[in-house]
């Protein structure tokens, strides 16, 4: 039943409520927390240079900027 | 029969070579699954097939000589089934949850099958076309495996070129090609092999097998004549006995697959000192035995691998004074040669700098590998990269589970080859194995992020292997959409032929006139693989001259006679004239085209 409560929890409560525990660590759950916030970091971050580099920056994509500068001339 | 024949003759060759690998069975650990045993059986049957087709090829390489040691494999096959070693066939089983990546494996199989139909086309700048297949044909024209004069790449070793001679002596040119689903096949079951080893389910292999396949510099390293990913299973094999190795016909074993992976490229002698050391240093710090009995059973592996790769070397040594030829450099000193070819060692020194040197040379640029392997490819003819799974979800694998001895084995080689490879010669292909790893430890990655971090995390990881794949098969499946599109339509093929082959028209003359039984090509861009009779070749690519003392082409056409030819071959290329003057004297035009002429020999 604990348990059940702990999870219906948002992770900022669950922050707040262990670090007014006096543990000087940094709690458990904001680690985890920093971790997950990490983690789709790192694979966002990851997955938008491959857009940005591999498939903006192909041929095909500088094909279609160029004609599109070309129909629409600044 | 234009494609039946050649599938025939692959269902031959990897029939004889299970034959072949029934003798290795006993050294394979106890252990090992199914899977495993069939994977093994097959590569060692197929490195020992190659190694007995050069050994036999030195004193005869015939239609009757290869099919007499094709039928020795099968009937040991028989012999061995009939004693109780079957052909263990890995039958898939728990297929829950690897429907798509079955489907994705399968569309590239398929793929690979169709375009493998297609015939040869190409020119010099084709290493297929240069060397990996005209040695084979040369050697069956000829009836002995021996260099090819005018072109120094046909010295190198030949595990896997002699399998070519035999694939074309029953299936022709199409064969060697029908042959890369072999290679594809056999890559992915290695790496399945290894996944299972280091924990991950049968779904979990199964991706593992479709983010290979879907990689454009693995796959580009697969077909079309090109031997690397065969070389990296021959590594991947390797490893994957020697990192769990304890008996000593274990490590014997593993000495087998280092001693195939050098008789299929020089590269193997890199990698075999890496592949012991490793093995030495997973067997010392994790076996509770005696470190002498380790370093014994070490001497044991690297002894099975010098003797199984031996032919290849000492056939140099004895007959061209150096076991590798053309020699490095640095081999020079030891190894002084009577005809000594500079300009030919130059010119390969200087390909390898230039080609080789792509993603640079400093400290900062080997760290920055994984970010080029992933998003500059093209500085290493990457032909696509690998994809982004093994940057975005590969690291996780660290945080997976405590790495075993075997995961960290196959880590320390991946670092230890990366190191070797950024040394060398950075081509892409030339990292297979190192990809097939990073693929390996992805996937672990993944199934770490999917299983205990978040669903956002989940949901972006699902999405990298997605844009992975849909990438690896925008880069593959266009590459490969004319060979399939040649494999369906003869008259398609015919055209390709014409549009994608220098010389094609040149070709057909020599091959279809009965007149022409001898010709004397005199450009060194004309690929000799496609002129199905004999020829004299003075000039290759590399500076080579196979004519003596005949180093230009007036030196040449003096010596005539004694070449005993019927025809001259010349051709133009871009930009410059013809090598022979107009109306050259004892020489008739009997074929033009804009940049070819040839004549017949009054």
């Amino acid at each position: 039943m604990e348990k059940t409560t702990e999870h219906m929890q948002r992770p900022a409560e669950r922050i707040a409520e262990k670090s007014t525990n006096g543990d000087r660590r940094p709690p458990r759950s904001f680690t985890k927390l920093l971790w997950q916030r990490l983690v789709e970091l790192w694979i966002f971050l990851t997955i938008l240079t491959f857009f940005l580099i591999r498939v903006l920056g192909s041929r095909a994509a500088q094909g279609i900027f160029s004609q599109l500068i070309h129909r629409h001339p600044v | 029969m234009r494609v039946i024949l050649p599938i025939l003759a692959n269902f031959f060759v990897v029939g004889a070579a299970l034959g072949f690998g029934s003798l290795f069975v006993h050294l394979i650990p106890k252990a090992f699954s199914e899977l495993d045993r069939f994977v093994l059986r097959f590569l060692s049957g197929f490195g020992l097939l190659g190694t007995i087709l050069f050994c036999v090829g030195q004193v005869r390489f015939s239609r009757l000589a290869i099919l007499s040691v094709l039928f020795l494999g099968v009937f040991i096959g028989f012999v061995s089934q009939g004693r109780g070693t079957p052909v263990g066939w890995p039958a898939p089983k728990n297929l829950r949850g690897s429907a798509i990546p079955a489907a994705i494996v399968f569309g590239v199989v398929l793929l690979t099958a169709v375009g493998g139909l297609a015939f040869p086309t190409g020119d010099m700048n084709n290493d297929s076309i240069s060397y990996h297949y005209l040695g084979p044909k040369v050697w069956l024209r000829e009836g002995i495996i021996r260099p090819v004069p005018d072109e120094v790449t046909t010295y190198f070793p030949a595990v896997v070129e002699t399998q070519y001679g035999a694939l074309m002596a029953f299936g022709g040119a199409r064969a060697p090609q029908f042959f890369s689903v072999v290679s594809l096949a056999t890559i992915l079951l290695i790496a399945a092999s290894l996944a299972i080893r280091l924990g991950l389910d049968p779904s979990g292999a199964w991706w593992v097998a479709a983010l290979i396949a879907s990689m454009p510099a693995v796959y580009h390293g697969i077909y079309s004549g090109f031997l690397d990913a065969l070389f990296a299973s021959f590594l991947l094999a390797a490893a994957r006995v020697a990192f769990d190795a304890e008996r000593r016909a274990e490590y014997v074993l593993f000495g087998f697959f280092c001693g195939f992976a050098m008789g299929t490229k020089y590269t193997g002698i890199l990698a075999f000192p890496v592949l012991v050391l490793c093995a030495i240093l997973i067997a010392l710090g994790t076996r509770h035995r005696p470190a002498w009995l380790t370093f014994k059973s070490a001497a044991a592996a690297c002894v099975a691998a010098i003797v199984i790769a031996s032919p290849f070397y000492l056939r140099n040594w004895i007959l061209y004074e150096c076991p590798l030829y053309p020699p490095p450099p640095a081999l020079l000193r030891f190894f002084p040669l009577t005809h000594p070819i500079p300009n030919v060692i130059q010119a390969l020194v200087k390909e390898v700098r230039d080609t080789g040197g792509g993603m640079g040379r400093g400290v900062t640029a080997f760290f920055l590998l994984p970010l080029n392997v992933t998003y500059h490819t093209a500085v290493f003819r990457g032909a696509g990269g690998i994809g982004l799974v093994p940057l975005a979800l590969g690291p996780f694998a660290l945080f997976a589970q405590r790495l075993g001895a075997f995961a960290k084995g196959l880590l320390l080689f991946a670092a230890l080859e990366s190191v070797s490879w950024f040394l060398t010669a950075q081509e892409s292909r030339y990292a297979i194995n190192i990809f097939v790893i990073s693929a390996l430890f992805g996937v672990i990655g993944w199934q770490y992020v999917a299983g205990s971090v978040s669903r956002n995390a989940r949901v972006l990881a699902a999405a990298a292997v997605g844009i992975s794949i849909l990438y690896g098969w925008w880069m593959i499946f266009p590459e490969r959409s004319e060979d399939v599109h040649a494999a369906l339509s003869s008259s398609y093929e015919a055209k390709r032929w014409h549009a994608e082959t220098a010389c094609a028209a040149g070709f057909d003359f020599i091959n279809d006139e009965p007149s022409v039984k001898k010709v004397l090509i005199l450009d060194p861009g004309v690929a000799p693989f496609f002129v199905d009779k004999p020829y004299v070749k003075p000039f290759g690519v590399w500076g080579e001259r196979s004519v003596p003392s005949a180093d230009t082409v007036p030196d040449v056409m003096a010596q005539l006679p004694a070449l005993q030819v019927t025809h001259v071959f010349d051709r133009r290329p871009k930009g410059e004239s013809f090598h022979l003057p107009d109306h050259p004297p004892g020489l008739t035009l009997v074929f033009e085209r804009e940049d070819q002429r040839i004549y017949r020999v009054d």
